[in-house]
């Protein structure tokens, strides 16, 4: 999957005194623009994507109105986790604490390259190396080991990562992106992934594109290696700071396979991950799986701490993450993107992500989370991830369904604002030129009358016609749209003339009077 | 290495915070709108200020509050149910098997009913803590799961089901909650054989998620159970039955 | 009351009759109607473009041309506008450092009311017909906008004021709160994506049937007319890929208490159970552009103030009965 010579992870360029931005799967090639035109005219894409989003919105609705507290709800998860990230050193710190007595091991990893490095090794130190003489390890579906590209980076270390979970599986076996954060494979139908099946499982007989035939299709394929594989990788949803706990979600069983049947189990978990205290669970719990695939409770979530005598892996390491998270943190009119408890309700909701897909955004983090979360990891200056924070028509749907309520639409406009700064793009493009004349006409009304006063001599020219082509940039707006006729006059002149007129006929009634 | 990186990390957290430069922790979700003002009169934005701007929970203290620094107690959502009695029993009944489980309801001894659910002659394996009379009534094979002798994985997958008690139930969720003690057994025992068979005590059902989470300690691991394993992978459709359990019989006994 | 009338840019520039049935609207329930000379714009397209610094003197103008004069409540016909009054002016004039600016321009929005919020919250009207005199003997389909769902949390305020207009025949328009693909500088800055929301906005405005599809917010009906417009003119959705995933169903009701018999289903995407057999009877046909071209041409955008402000005696006309229709928008 890789090429020689080309460097397996993309970084991102930093001043010394900056706090350096991610890398990895979280940075984007082309522009937003540019990118989501190859996927646009997919008819297929369309509508997989389109039928996914819309009955998983039905679904989360459904669950969200049983609940009569979730407004309250949301607002206690946006507490505890804005609370976290106002006293994150305290908690990693207490986290790390309880972890480490419950005899897990701790390793911390500045970057991709780092946390990568890091579990090779573990890899190495723990799985044999089999007749092939590849070494082999269980995955089950964590955002952040795409983030870093680990499956990339161990498959060049002569080890091969099983991703257990069915969509990850799907697109691990297409030789795919993960397109969504919770169901990687979205943009794929049943017909599609059969095919995959057929194509990729060497013992697969005939399928149909029955769901539950694809399901047992993944069961048979995978259970030799649950019960026999000796590490597993994870992510984790949650790290509990007062008990060193971690916490997975999940529906399958594959995470409960991952998490208890290895000997060595390595997660990966982001810094932003924690939560002050167990207790506070029985607000996640409710939020999570309501918002992330509309079940009032996902069927599997396993919790450990450390490792448990007795029961299950007695090898637990867990790789604390930064890779521009702090960088993230730094901003401090966009750090609450931190909160994101990937839940992908934003994306489900999303007009923009229902018509390009996920792969339009470049990287692991699609949709509007993903929209403003790679540019604060990576900064608006790396690649082109300044395009991505105007993926967005600011309609607001993701900000009213995020659990922990970020006001993604207020921070998409805040990164712009960041593009803007930054001075992306040096040469004045067309569009900032007429909104620099717009700021100077629109600071002054005396000035909008004047621009205005021109209204009648361009009706006239018009012939007060639409307009149905213009050149530059507006020709993007004429591209699919019409423009109406200008009117004669604006507002503004015909409220003068009326209060003219007004004030005549007070005088003319006055003058009456007196005679 | 890792030490360096663990201090480069909380150094950059710091920074980030602004504690070196003194600067104060700011949310960065608005609370701009005054309230009352049209602009929010209209509506359900709800709670003041968007909440983020309440620092009241601790906020630049250095220290997590005390006890963990738990930082919803003032938050206004549920943490009791309303439902009691028969209606907590058939909610649970409801929610179990609107995700596929299939509920029995017993009164005083299960075994009758645990005999009947397990295949006559099969081999299942049990917790070390199960009730031995619950299982007085099966002609098999059982294999009791106890520390030191440990069932292998291959032992494990050629048992027929597993049986366990559990620890907590949530209605609201039809959420089964397991907790390694010697009757819920280590999580291997109900992972990998294909048919479980769980017992619930009325006693030990809660209604809302926060009575359940408020019955836990996570001093063992915890699993969390919500039907038999699903997908929802495939065109958000769920189907039940991947990879854990396909089968979840849960057995609810009232004294 | 005295009321200040906040036009907005876009009114004030291309849509004066909408600031005139504005007024007429205000008048007719015994208001004292102001308009502010200095006003110009609430700063919203440079705020969302990310110009803060160029927002900031328009917004120093907003608050000046409201400041300069005395008035009760002020009122715009735009849900969009007074949003960013409330929700982004107080934070652009803080971030650029302004914090009095800032003040100011949350007390100018504490009193400025989108037109159907201070009908319905201030004025207590329940029903147009009646209090305001509404007439539209016309099949209407309205659009709420996302600001105004969303932001301004407007709920049925304008849908309930359509309902109760005299003649109205008021359609629901399927997949409704889906935004028009808008959103300012993105409908230039991604002009393939926002076409595309357009055009299935469009679809779905086309599969009501109604004359005129409505809507509190001149820019999103600016948009959808323009997009409208163009459909009607070429047939088919220009510099948009010719592909959807939505379909609207028209299902007949045979229940005779049922006043309207259309009824609307949509359905997005493919596949599945309910999986939609080529046989349906549905708007997106396996080539839509060929047999949409020419559905209802005729049908505008207009503003929902004129069709309150319509009346028996002084009704708005439509294009069957020999109005304008510009760029889809009805003059």
């Amino acid at each position: 999957m890789t090429f020689l010579g080309m460097p397996l992870l993309r970084s991102t360029h930093h001043d010394d005194h900056e706090i350096p931005g991610g890398q990895g799967n979280i940075i984007e090639d082309e522009s937003f623009a540019k990118v989501s035109h190859r996927h646009l005219s997919n008819q297929q894409l369309r509508d997989n994507i389109g039928h996914a989003t819309a009955s998983i919105r039905d679904k989360r609705a459904e669950v969200v109105a049983e609940l009569d507290d979730w407004e309250a709800l949301r607002e206690a998860g946006s507490r505890a986790k804005n609370h976290v990230m106002e006293n994150l050193p305290e908690y990693l710190a207490q986290f790390e604490e309880k972890f480490t007595a419950a005899g897990g091991i701790i390793h911390w990893a500045r970057d991709a390259d780092e946390a990568n490095a890091i579990v090779t090794e573990l890899v190495e130190a723990n799985a044999p190396v089999l007749d092939s003489g590849r070494r082999e390890v269980i995955k089950v579906k964590s955002m952040a080991t795409e983030e870093i590209g680990l499956n990339e980076h161990l498959e060049t270390q002569d080890i091969d990562a099983f991703e257990t979970d069915l969509a990850e599986l799907i697109v691990q076996l297409g030789d795919d992106k993960p397109s969504h954060i919770l169901v990687p494979a979205i943009h794929r139908n049943r017909d599609e992934i059969r095919d995959i099946f057929m194509d990729k499982m060497p013992d697969a007989d005939e399928l149909t594109n029955e769901p539950a035939v694809l399901a047992e299709a993944a069961r048979r394929y995978l259970r030799s290696k649950f019960l026999t594989t000796k590490v597993a990788i994870s992510g984790a949803n949650f790290g509990i700071a007062d008990t060193g706990t971690l916490g997975v979600v999940e529906s399958e069983g594959n995470g409960r396979m991952c998490l208890t049947l290895p000997e060595t189990l390595i997660t990966v978990m982001g810094i932003e991950k924690l939560l002050p205290s167990f207790d506070d669970l029985e607000v996640f719990l409710q939020l999570l799986p309501r918002s992330s695939t509309g079940e009032r409770m996902n069927p599997y979530t396993s919790f450990w701490t450390g490792k448990t005598p007795g029961d299950g892996p007695q090898n637990v390491h867990l790789v604390i993450l930064d890779n521009g998270r702090t960088r993230a943190l730094a901003d401090e009119h966009g750090r609450t993107a931190l909160n994101c408890i990937r839940c992908s309700a934003c994306m489900n909701v999303c007009p923009v992500y229902e018509r390009t897909g996920g792969h339009a955004y470049g990287s692991t983090y699609p949709g509007p989370i993903g929209a403003i979360l790679s540019p604060l990891m990576t900064g608006v200056k790396t690649e082109e991830n300044g395009s991505l924070p105007y993926a967005s028509s600011l309609c607001g749907a993701c900000y009213d369904v995020c659990p922990v309520k970020i006001n993604i639409p207020e921070i998409l406009v805040h990164l712009r604002n960041e593009d803007v700064e930054a001075n992306h793009s040096p040469v004045s493009s067309q569009l900032d030129t007429a909104l620099t004349g717009a700021s100077w006409m629109m600071s002054e009304g005396k000035r909008m009358a004047a621009a205005e006063s021109g209204l009648p001599l361009a009706h006239k020219a018009t012939g007060g016609n639409p307009i149905n082509s213009l050149p530059g940039i507006a020709g993007a707006w004429t591209s699919s749209r019409d423009i109406p006729g200008l009117p004669e006059k604006s507002f503004r002149a015909l409220w003068s003339e009326d209060e003219a007129r007004t004030q005549d006929e007070a005088r003319a009634e006055e003058e009456d009077d007196e005679t | 290495m890792t030490d360096t990186a663990r201090e480069e990390i909380l150094g950059r957290i710091n920074q980030a915070l602004g504690r070196r430069g003194g600067g104060e922790y700011v949310s960065s979700a608005s609370g701009t709108v005054p309230t009352g003002s049209p602009a929010e009169a209209a509506g359900s934005r709800t709670g003041a200020g968007h909440g983020a701007e309440d620092t009241s929970d601790d906020a630049g203290s250095t220290t997590p509050a005390a006890g963990g620094g738990m930082v919803n107690q003032s938050a206004d959502y549920l943490r009791t149910g309303t439902h009691s009695g028969e209606d907590l029993i058939e909610l649970l009944v409801d929610r179990l098997e609107d995700y596929k489980a299939n509920v029995h309801r017993v009164t005083g001894d299960p075994a009758a009913t645990i005999a009947g659910l397990l295949e006559t002659g099969s081999n299942i394996v049990v917790p070390r803590g199960l009730d031995e009379a619950w299982l007085q009534e099966f002609s098999g094979e059982i294999s009791v799961d106890t520390p030191g002798q440990e069932l292998s994985v291959p032992e494990l997958d050629t048992q027929a089901a597993v049986v366990t008690a559990s620890a907590v139930a949530i209605a609201q969720t039809g959420t089964i909650v397991l907790d390694g003690s010697p009757e819920c057994g280590r999580r291997a025992i109900t992972l990998v054989p294909d048919h479980h068979v769980c017992v619930v005590r009325v006693a030990d059902i809660v209604d809302i998620v926060p009575e359940g989470i408020a019955r836990l300690t996570p001093e063992a691991a915890l699993t969390f159970i919500s039907g038999p394993s699903a997908t929802s992978d495939i065109e958000l459709k769920r189907v039940e039955g991947v990879h854990g359990p396909r089968t979840l019989d849960v057995v609810i006994v009232e004294e | 009351m005295k009321i200040a009338l906040f036009a907005t840019c876009i009114v004030d520039a291309m849509y004066p009759e909408v600031a005139q049935a504005t007024v007429t609207i205000l008048r007719r329930l015994g208001h004292q109607v102001i308009f502010p000379e200095g006003q110009s714009c609430c700063g919203q397209m440079h705020i969302n473009s990310g110009k803060f610094a160029q927002a900031e003197p328009v917004i120093a103008n907003h608050v000046r041309a409201f400041t300069d004069t005395e008035w009760d409540v002020a009122v715009a016909p735009s849900a969009s506008c007074v949003a960013s009054l409330g929700h982004q002016q107080p934070m652009v004039a803080s971030r650029m450092g302004n914090d009095a600016l800032a003040s100011e321009a949350a007390e100018v929005a504490g009193r400025t009311y989108e037109l159907s919020q201070f009908l319905t919250d201030v004025q207590g009207v329940t029903d147009a017909a009646a209090d305001l005199g509404s007439y539209f003997p016309h099949r209407v389909t309205y659009h709420p906008s996302c600001h105004g769902m969303r932001l301004l949390r407007l709920g049925d305020r304008q849908s309930d004021l359509l309902r109760s207009v005299e003649g109205i025949d008021y359609v629901e328009l399927p997949l409704a709160d889906s935004c028009c693909g808008f959103g300012g500088t993105f409908s230039v800055k991604n002009p393939e994506v926002s076409s595309a929301m357009l055009a299935d906005k469009i679809r779905t405005v086309q599969s009501t049937g109604a004359e005129v599809c409505t809507g509190g917010d001149a820019s999103c009906l600016l948009h959808m007319g323009g997009g409208m417009s163009r459909f009607q003119r070429t047939g088919n959705f220009e510099g948009t890929p010719d592909v959807t995933a939505v379909h609207v169903k028209h299902t007949s009701s045979n229940d005779p208490c049922d006043d309207n018999t259309d009824h609307l289903t949509a359905v997005v995407g493919a596949g599945g159970d309910d999986h939609l057999g080529s046989s349906g009877d549905s708007t997106r046909p396996t080539e839509p552009s060929k047999v949409q071209s020419g559905l209802r041409v005729g049908q505008s955008t207009v503003h929902l103030a004129r069709i309150l402000a319509s009346t028996k005696e002084d009704p708005l006309r439509v294009q069957s009965e020999g109005a304008t229709v510009s760029g889809g928008s009805l003059r």
